[in-house]
């Protein structure tokens, strides 16, 4: 480890304690809403838990939550592990090769980044009817596959991770593309596959936009969309729709959990020699 | 690692499968079969859900399938599912802040009209206007909602000498005297108590009580004229002293309810069960309702309107018909949800709506809704393509008055046209 | 390091499955939107072709295009340095002083970002109310204030707040892309450098920073480039009834925000679309300027 005479442990340990409580501090706050009736909820910030706790998730429960649930999950699933690898494969293309056009390919994905999402929503919400799946799943998972974040991201930590030494003595070896990409590069950029799948998980889970304009059958909403079920025509049920939003973060935080422990692996064990 | 090559393909096939099972469960048509009514609205009360149950009972060859969405998405909602070409609803809840805008956009069909045929004759006639596109479409119709004020009557007794309806109203011929009024109660208590909670509770009374349109001609401004009067009372209220800082509606403002400090607040019907009630759900009997100065105004209210490329039109409006405009619809609205009905022919008949509510002390608001305020209401202001903008225009201008700046009516009244030109060019002063 | 040069379709193969995918289900929909723009179309009436007049009203005629841009560029001025520098000091602390608590302290700073923004919009409205809000009764409490603050009633400290919220949120974002990229940088490097004597702050500047430039670059232009984006921090936490449009005059409406709304709720489509291809222009101009910097310093990019 570096050393450590420089920076004295307490107000490091100070530092990061606060910055954390800071950044914890909403979250805390924001579960602690969920376990109040909605209109107990704006008389001042509640500190300690309420008792409503099983109200609210009855009023969630009531509008068939589970299913959202399901719909969140898989559109979120299939869409992210899609995206990792193309962007994965795409990567490794723009940090590990020279061919015509890269450049000019390259800015286009970069150009692309630039585009904010509500741009093209007209477009696209025409698009999917055109090709029958409007108002479908698909229509939801389809296109956040090609991910040109993903794509830049991959190339800077290809390039800096991944040693052409070792890609040369496998082409020297004999090895097919796909093996070397397969059976070495990706092993190697296991962190960085990991932290986009959390990344693009968690956006697609969040996702609003996109759904609300492209479902219009309940059956098909995601969570996001869901919460607009819990409440009335006068009365939105704030405590209810936290509580679902709160439920709805635990497989973030879960897989989140997972996936940091293999990011330290990375850390600790997956530095590349040499 | 080739079994995460057919992991990946093995998820891809199994959605693919998935979506195209979810699509193609649309039953095949038979004669017996119910025909699907499509609503967008935002209401998943079990009271709709039990509404809707006996519209299905009384009409077995239709069914309503609602799709919530939330108010301020269905603007956007719908516009881009026409400009995309995707279905749209058959029918629509058009919510007041967004009527002027979904109204201009000219898609809806003429209910009045054949093969719809609502008979105009039967709507209540202040609605008509509020119904109707500039164009001269009618689009649909709604739940009158009206507002009057409500009053705490422990601090009016204590503050104002008296909790009684009449006297209170008596005491507030006009908004000047109740800023007089206001002033004493100011000076009585201390400097703590406020007639009301929020410059934007002034505003909806007076911005409900006026009806000199904002924009006249198509483009042509005339905030000079229409809403110099309203910052002017909010200005008046402010500088009296007599109104707090809160933004109306929000998570404080809904505190203030239950305080000892605010004695009164603008209340629909609706407001009743949603906002008084549900505020201070203990205070049953605290409350006291009258009518304001300048009388009762038109507060919130959503329409239902049909779109032209509704796929069942004709099912749309026979429910529409039977919620609204039957006597069947009007009980129900009336003994469920605490709504009245558009109804004309129920308000010569002043039983039908007659209900004492003990939380207000007895005072029996139904009747004092349907007789003294719906039956005397002014013409309102009709919706116009602009009135979004120009409540965010008001907004930006109640702000710099709530703050307690150094503003006068007249620059305000021209900042707001400035944000509107500037966002509009086709508008002039 | 060098790549492998093609003669064969190899790389093209590889690239093949984003671009069919990309043109197919981005792309399109994008160019529609130009076309768009070059129309007057509120979205269900005729489309009428009216050349480049709303590039040309956006340009020269619309001053709040050139105030959504102030606004935007403010926000992001303050927010990303900020947001960098907390979670580059974060990442490097996690990973050389908490070898055992990393994983939950990870977990932690990364909780802002996972937190519904619904829900943050709501809770910060909340914290930041004039008359209830914990933040005025702590610096009321502490006697820092002598009266409360209209924090979402004043153009400036809408800015705050919203530079807050945004620090807030974003810092754990950054500082796992941090992390991930600490975490190419060989031990033996920091090894060698304490037998050589070096100090932490000497392997910080001498080793971390350079070797983590090309995840620095990233970070930099992902933050422009989002941050010219932003719309939904603002828009949740300025969208109650009593808030104009990007809160108090406007002071928070960013671009994407002046598009949606002209889009979206004036129906102006064609309008709404210059707006957003006006801001495509701009972010593009940034990140070419961003890219060039970064790449006169340290070593080349692809």
């Amino acid at each position: 480890m570096k050393n450590k005479r420089f920076l004295s442990f307490v107000p490091v340990y100070a530092f990061v304690g606060i910055v954390s409580f800071m950044a914890i501090f909403p979250f805390y706050i924001m579960m602690t809403m969920s376990t109040y009736l909605s209109e107990d909820l704006f008389t001042g910030i509640k500190l300690l838990p309420g008792n409503y706790l099983i109200e609210n998730f009855k009023t969630v429960m009531a509008v068939n939550f589970l299913r959202f649930y399901w719909n969140s999950t898989y559109v979120a699933l299939t869409n992210t592990i899609g995206a990792v690898f193309i962007s994965a494969l795409t990567g490794y293309a723009f940090a590990k090769f020279n061919f015509r056009f890269k450049k000019v390919l390259f800015y286009f994905i970069l150009g692309s980044l630039m585009i904010p999402p509500q741009l093209g929503l007209v477009g696209f919400v025409s698009e999917m009817r055109f090709f029958g799946i409007g108002n479908t799943h698909l229509a939801l998972i389809l296109p956040g596959i090609a991910n040109a974040f993903g794509v830049f991201w991959m190339t800077q930590f290809i390039s800096a991770a991944v040693p052409s030494e070792i890609l040369e003595s496998a082409v020297m070896d004999g090895c097919s593309t796909m093996r070397i990409f397969i059976q070495i590069v990706l092993p190697i950029i296991r962190s960085a596959q990991i932290t986009l799948f959390l990344l693009f998980f968690l956006w697609k889970w969040n996702d609003y936009m996109g759904p609300l304009v492209i479902i219009s059958k309940e059956a098909l909403y995601t969570i996001p969309l869901s919460i607009a079920l819990m409440g009335t025509e006068y009365r939105t049920d704030f405590a209810a729709r936290i509580l679902a939003l709160a439920i709805s973060t635990i497989p973030i935080l879960i897989i989140f959990a997972i996936g940091s422990k293999h990011l330290i692996r990375g850390l600790t064990a997956g530095s590349v020699k040499g | 690692m080739k079994s995460k090559w057919l992991a990946i393909a093995l998820i891809m096939v199994t959605t693919v499968a998935i979506s195209f099972a979810g699509g193609s469960s649309e039953p095949v048509a038979t004669a017996a079969k119910p025909q699907a009514i499509h609503v967008w609205g935002w209401d998943n009360s079990d009271l709709s859900k039990k509404t809707y149950a006996a519209f299905q009972a009384a009409y077995p060859q239709y069914y309503i399938e609602t799709t919530i969405i939330q108010r301020q998405d269905m603007e956007q909602k719908l516009q881009t599912a026409l400009a995309s070409g995707a279905d749209v609803p058959d029918v629509a809840w058009i919510e007041s802040t967004y009527r002027g805008s979904l109204f201009a956009m000219d898609i809806w069909e003429d209910a009045s009209k054949p093969p719809l045929n609502i008979d105009l004759n039967n709507v209540l006639p202040y609605l008509l206007p509020l119904e109707t596109t500039a164009k001269g479409v009618y689009v649909g119709p709604e739940v009158p909602s009206i507002g009057g004020m409500a009053y705490k009557r422990a601090l009016a007794k204590q503050y104002l000498g008296t909790d009684d309806p009449q006297q209170l109203k008596a005491m507030f011929p006009t908004w000047e005297a109740f800023v007089e009024k206001g002033k004493e109660v100011l000076k009585k208590s201390g400097g703590k108590v406020y007639m009301m909670s929020s410059p934007w509770n002034t505003f909806i009374f007076k911005n409900g009580q006026t009806n000199a349109p904002y924009v006249v001609n198509d483009t042509q401004l005339n905030l000079k004229a229409a809403a110099t009067p309203i910052l002017q009372l909010i200005y008046d209220m402010k500088k009296a002293g007599i109104v707090d800082t809160y933004e109306a509606n929000s998570p404080a403002e809904n505190t203030s309810y239950t305080d000892e400090t605010h004695i009164f607040y603008p209340c629909a019907n609706w407001s009743v069960t949603f906002t008084i009630k549900r505020n201070d759900p203990n205070g049953s009997g605290r409350w006291g309702f009258i009518v304001p100065p300048d009388g009762g105004f038109p507060m919130g209210g959503t329409v239902q309107g049909i779109p032209k490329k509704a796929k069942n039109k004709i099912g749309a409006v026979t429910f529409l018909k039977y919620r609204y405009l039957s006597e069947a619809g009007a009980k129900m609205l009336r003994d469920w949800q605490g709504y009245f009905a558009p109804l004309k022919s129920l308000y010569k008949d002043d039983k039908f709506y007659d209900l004492a509510d003990p939380f207000f002390g007895g005072q029996n608001l139904q009747k004092i809704f349907a007789q003294d305020i719906l039956a005397k209401i002014k013409d309102p202001r009709r919706p116009n393509k602009y009135d979004q903008q120009v409540a965010s225009a008001f907004n930006v201008a109640i702000q710099k008055i709530n703050t307690g700046a150094d503003v006068n009516v007249a620059d305000l009244v021209t900042l707001m046209e400035t944000e509107l030109m500037q966002r509009n060019p086709e508008l002039k002063r | 390091m060098r790549n492998f040069s093609s003669k064969s379709a190899t790389p093209y193969l590889l690239i093949l499955p984003y671009f069919l995918l990309y043109f197919a289900f981005s792309l399109f929909p994008v160019l529609f939107t130009f076309v768009i723009s070059l129309t007057n179309w509120d979205g269900f009436s005729e489309m009428k072709f009216i050349g480049l007049s709303n590039y040309v009203r956006l340009f020269t005629k619309d001053p709040t295009f050139y105030q959504s841009l102030y606004n935007t560029l403010f926000v992001m001025v303050f927010s990303i340095p900020a947001q960098i520098a907390l979670g580059l000091l974060l990442a490097v602390l996690l990973k050389d002083f908490f070898l055992r608590a990393r994983n939950s302290l990870q977990l932690i700073n990364f909780l802002p970002y996972i937190t519904t923004p619904v829900a943050v919009g709501i809770l910060f409205q909340v914290l930041f109310d004039w008359k209830v809000g914990t933040v005025n009764a702590a610096l009321v409490g502490l006697h820092i204030l002598k009266e409360p603050i209209y924090w979402l009633g004043h153009a400036w400290s809408a800015r705050l707040v919203t530079i807050i919220l945004l620090v807030w949120k974003l810092f754990g974002y950054k500082m796992i892309m941090f992390l991930a990229g600490l975490s190419t940088i060989s031990e033996e490097l920091y090894d060698a450098a304490k037998i050589d004597g070096a100090n932490w702050w000497q392997s910080f500047y001498r080793i971390t920073l350079p070797m983590l430039q090309p995840i620095m670059t990233f970070v930099l232009i992902t933050s422009i480039i989002n941050g010219l984006r932003l719309f939904d921090e603002p828009q949740l936490l300025f969208m109650s009834e009593s808030q104009p449009i990007g809160g108090p005059d406007h002071a928070v409406e960013t671009v994407v925000m002046n598009f949606y709304y002209a889009a979206f709720r004036n129906f102006n489509f064609g309008y709404g679309s210059a707006i957003a291809y006006g801001l495509f222009i701009v972010i593009f101009f940034f990140s070419f300027l961003s890219m060039r910097m970064m790449n006169k310093g340290g070593e080349s990019e692809k």
